[in-house]
């Protein structure tokens, strides 16, 4: 008899429900890093996005949800290097985040900013977290467009607004909508929650292709 | 004896006569309807159902081992198939295959969930009241502490401000004290199990999406396993045509040996055919002498047919074993033939032969018969099949066959019938070297007793069937992509309904909490239904306890949540759905419940019999369970199975099957034996093949570094029985009652059962091999020690040692 091991994870319902959210966000804020799109010239936009070798910048996030008598605003920053370098960090008012690179990586909660190692085995989030972004730092549109419809919703500045293809993401989103500055980098990630609600991400010091220290990392 | 020759002349009653019309017309009928039996043996063999799976090699004695290897056909995951998808986009691949796989034939198809609902969390909490044991129940009030409150509202905050937050909000809702999510994660199970993505049960690294689906047909089912595995692959083919595959499972194993099987058995009958026509141009060379060939393969189809017969379907093992009773039949007319191919009549010739025959048949059916006490369904139906082929080759060989090779001769009265085999005046007539023969069997008895006691012992179920290199590879390749497997252990509960099974796997599970609390084993590493799918009696009671509790502490802490939530940052009615949840109904987890949550993989422990039996079953991660749950488990009437627990029982069964067959052959050798001879010096020549044989194999079984498997039990045996015969002969022969001719009988019999069983040598399922080559190893020896050794061991009262020349010279 051949036998698996029995694979169920109740933790899974959880994970994806993270994976989702996490997936949104990550979608969101990367395509700053992308020339501004243009949905007739896809392959231009990727291959511009393939161009980025890094990506530096900070954010500011404002959560205006009913849950919260008052919208609540944090502060945190990402890096990204070729090939799977990624950080996604918290900075205010909490301080949380990870960092990978290939199949090892760190996490941290809280003040003191301990770092706890862990693997894609140990932690597989990380690892698909690293598959999305991958995907879209090198516009994977036929990965995109699995999820999501992409329409161009405003020209100057230019605004795409992205809706759920699946079912399971239209419980949580209602749309994305991305604005990009003239430069080209998006500059605003609105998400409109399906029960009310929007978080807003608006991006600043946005670097493309400068040095990135591979300690970040670690 | 005086019986057949007195029958084969009054087959042919006008011998004496000279009435050659009359004769021919006799033989013609006797032709007719010889080939009628055939022709409708023939028949009934096409028309047998072929069996070629793992479980007519499983033995049903002694009950422990019986008791465990049901367990095991039913376990979870027994009859299932994995089929994991590489490529581009795995959790898509799995989502087509899966979709193509649905059906009848196919119920059970698991990949994950179509998608992924925010709405599942809340349902799940709202199902836990249920699923509240009474550790967990202990454990919620220091969760309801003001400080622990606070705290869990800072987590909160913190939580849907991340990115994870976005899809947890009606979550945190209704649970924000985090009671749902404890229970959650306690029921994690370890690593190295595959992940969902995008729904998908996918690898680690993401490169491969599993799919777990269970056929209605069962695995055992050879033409049904083939139906599963076309079905399966065409799924693959239609989904996923590009995508990297891997299937593994019990229904490809069935596959596998099935085809192996059939392959071994269009190589193993051509070739012991064509060795005996190539022993029959050696040795024999007439016109006459092809009834060598000619009635093996009628008593095939005989003992084929009448096995049919017998048996709902014939395991393909006992057809390839079909290939020896093509050697060991063949005997009788081999000896048939040299014995009346002299100067003689026929009938003396007859009579002078018939009794080695028949003594030597006698004995052969005898020890097979002690294959019967056999707990192997398989070995049972090889007996049957034997012993069918061993009466119609005696029939063949004393009675049709005779009418043949003496049609175109004059028969004459037969002589008056004078030697008796018993008769103690007839053994006088040698002289035994009794030294040499007694040190010879000290020797022998010696190393026998040794080799069979110090003698390794294989119970590994695998190494029974076979499995071909692309399976193994297949199954190296899922280790690597799943993770290295501990070896796990399963116990199981069983009743006549479901609730009853569930309610006895509850009380079950209570002992396993109070016995980790007593010596620390890790509950975490056993999979137990109990822990998701409590029994209605079991929910019920802890609905009341949750509802109880929630009446005395649920205002206390809604209040606390009210007053806290605002320093928090959240709104006053943040955390109503966590009010209602604790002022609300809870509902009974059943399977439907279970299914809609996307918890399916749970509902795999419950298993349910045709006959009504329901099983629940639970998994032991870690291999080994401490001794005190076993008991426990016994005390419930439930059944631990382990690699460990099921080779041992193996061991034991292999080591009784072999005491058993071994003595019961030998005492019907040794009786049948000691009946016709009633001399010793005689006996310890004649059995001198037989010890001989045995001696080999056990010795180059240790040369060799080979284990001994329950296959052995019936291949030693074998040895015993099939080689008897060559000490029968060897003594009538060296006692005169047999002409020279005869040794050069014994040789060609020797040679054509070794064919049989030496056809079994290009075998690759590994039963047929193992059989071949230890019966082929034991007939080489006793062959060696009945024509080499035995003339040598004695002499005539006075003069030489007694070999066939020798023996020629003065034979009368």
């Amino acid at each position: 008899m051949t036998t698996a091991r029995y694979p169920f994870d109740p933790r899974t319902l959880l994970f994806r429900a993270c994976l989702a959210g996490v997936a949104l966000l990550l979608t969101a804020s990367l395509s700053r890093a992308i020339t501004p799109p243009d949905l007739e010239a896809l392959d231009g936009l990727r291959q511009k996005a393939a161009s980025a070798q890094s990506v530096q910048s900070d954010f500011v996030q404002e959560t205006a949800i009913p849950m919260f008598a008052q919208p609540i605003s944090s502060k945190g920053r990402f890096v990204f290097k070729r090939p799977d370098g990624l950080l996604w960090e918290y900075t205010e008012p909490m301080r949380e985040g990870f960092a990978m690179r290939g199949e090892s990586g760190a996490r941290w909660a809280g003040d003191k900013g301990v770092r706890t190692p862990f693997t894609t085995a140990s932690d597989p989030l990380a690892a698909i977290i690293g598959r999305q972004l991958v995907a879209w730092i090198i516009f994977d549109t036929a990965s995109i467009e699995r999820d999501f419809r992409i329409a161009v919703t405003g020209k100057n500045p230019l605004e795409l607004t992205m809706t759920p293809a699946r079912d399971d993401m239209r419980e949580i989103i209602e749309a994305i909508v991305i604005v990009f500055t003239e430069q080209g980098p998006a500059s605003r990630v609105a998400v409109r929650e399906t029960r009310g609600g929007t978080t807003t991400i608006s991006f600043s010091n946005t670097v493309v292709n400068a040095p990135v220290d591979d300690a970040e990392f670690k | 004896m005086r019986f057949f020759s007195r029958l084969y002349l009054a087959l042919r009653p006008h011998a004496r006569a000279n009435s050659r019309t009359n004769s021919r017309t006799r033989v013609f009928v006797l032709s007719a309807a010889v080939l009628g039996v055939m022709a409708l043996s023939g028949l009934l063999t096409v028309n047998l159902v072929i069996r070629e799976d793992v479980t007519s090699l499983m033995p049903t004695r002694p009950p422990g081992l019986a008791e465990q290897f049901r367990i095991l056909r039913e376990a979870p995951f027994a009859q299932s198939l994995f089929i994991a998808l590489g490529g581009g986009d795995p959790a898509g691949s799995a989502k087509k295959v899966a979709e193509a796989l649905r059906g009848p034939d196919m119920p059970f198809v698991l990949s994950g969930m179509d998608s992924f609902s925010p709405s599942l969390l809340p349902k799940l909490c709202a199902a836990l009241p249920g699923l509240m044991d009474a550790g967990d129940m202990a454990a919620l009030p220091p969760l309801l502490t003001e400080k622990a409150v606070a705290e869990a509202l800072d987590k909160n905050r913190t939580l849907l401000l991340s990115a994870r937050g976005l899809a947890l909000r009606d979550f945190l809702a209704m649970d924000p004290l985090g009671l749902c999510a404890r229970k959650l994660r306690g029921f994690a199970s370890t690593t190295g199990t595959p992940k969902p993505a995008r729904g998908r049960m996918q690898s680690v690294d993401g490169r491969y999406a599993v799919l777990v689906a269970e056929p209605a047909a069962s695995m055992t089912d050879t033409a049904a396993a083939r139906k599963v595995m076309t079905m399966a692959r065409d799924a693959v083919g239609r989904g996923a045509p590009d995508a990297e595959t891997i299937i593994i499972g019990g229904h490809r194993h069935t596959e596998e040996n099935a085809d192996v099987i059939q392959e071994d058995l269009r190589r193993i009958l051509p070739a012991s055919v064509l060795l005996i026509v190539l022993a029959y141009l050696v040795f024999v060379r007439t016109w006459r002498g092809l009834s060598i060939v000619l009635l093996p393969t009628a008593s095939l189809l005989l003992a084929s047919a009448f096995t049919g017969l017998v048996f709902d379907g014939i395991s393909g093992i006992v057809i390839g074993f079909g290939s020896v009773i093509l050697g060991i039949t063949a005997d009788y007319a081999i000896h048939v033939y040299f014995a009346m191919n002299g100067a003689e009549s026929p009938e003396q010739s007859l009579e002078r032969v018939s009794t080695p025959v028949l003594f030597g048949a006698l004995t052969t059916l005898a020890a097979f018969a002690a294959f019967f006490s056999s707990s192997i369904p398989c070995i049972v139906q090889m007996t049957c099949f034997s012993i069918f082929g061993i009466v119609a080759a005696l029939f063949l060989a004393l009675v049709v066959l005779p009418q043949y090779l003496c049609s175109a001769r004059t028969a004459s009265a037969p002589p008056p019938f004078a030697e008796k085999w018993s008769a103690p005046e007839e053994a006088t007539r040698l002289r035994p070297r009794t030294a040499v023969l007694t040190l010879l069997w000290a020797v022998l008895a010696a190393g026998l007793g040794g080799l069979l006691h110090s003698a390794p012992i294989d119970g590994d179920i695998r190494s029974l069937s076979y499995q071909s290199e692309a399976m193994e590879e297949d199954e190296a390749r899922m280790r690597a992509i799943w993770g290295e497997q501990r070896e796990q252990a399963l116990f199981a509960v069983e009743e006549t309904s479901r609730q009853a099974a569930l309610e006895k796997n509850d009380r079950l599970w209570e002992r396993f909490v109070t016995l980790s609390a007593d010596n620390g084993y890790d509950l975490s590493s056993l999979t137990s239904l109990a822990r998701f799918l409590p029994a209605r009696s079991t929910q019920t009671a802890r609905h009341a306890e949750w509802k109880a509790f929630w009446e005395e502490r649920g205002p206390r802490t809604v209040a606390a949540l009210r007053d806290l939530a605002p320093k928090a940052g959240f709104s006053v009615e943040a955390f109503a759905p966590f009010a209602l949840w604790l002022s609300g109904e809870p509902p009974l987890v059943d399977a439907e419940v279970l299914t809609t949550l996307g918890l399916e993989f749970p509902l795999l422990l419950l298993r349910a019999t045709p006959d009504g039996t329901h099983f629940v079953y639970g998994v032991a991660h870690e291999g080994r369970m401490p001794e005190s749950f076993r008991d426990a488990i016994r005390d419930e009437g439930g059944h631990y199975v382990s690699g460990e627990t099921f080779r041992a029982a193996m061991d034991e069964a292999t080591r009784a099957d072999m005491l058993r067959f071994g003595g019961l052959s030998l005492l019907a050798v040794l009786g049948t034996s000691v009946w016709l001879l009633r001399s010793l010096p005689r006996l310890a020549l004649m059995l001198l093949p037989v010890s001989l044989g045995l001696f080999g194999v056990l010795a180059v079984y240790r040369l060799m570094g080979m284990s001994l498997n329950i296959f052995h039990a019936i291949a030693l045996p074998l040895v015993m029985t099939l080689s008897v015969d060559y000490g029968i002969f060897m003594l009538a022969f060296l006692e005169g009652r047999l002409r020279r001719e005869s040794v050069k009988g014994v040789l060609l019999s020797g040679l054509t059962t070794l064919s049989g069983f030496g056809a079994l040598l290009l075998a690759r399922h590994p039963a047929l091999f193992s059989l071949g080559l230890t019966v082929s190893i034991g007939l080489s020896a006793a062959l060696l020690a009945a024509l080499v050794l035995m003339p040598r061991l004695v002499r005539p009262a006075h003069g030489p040692p007694l070999t066939p020349r020798v023996r020629e010279a003065g034979h009368v």
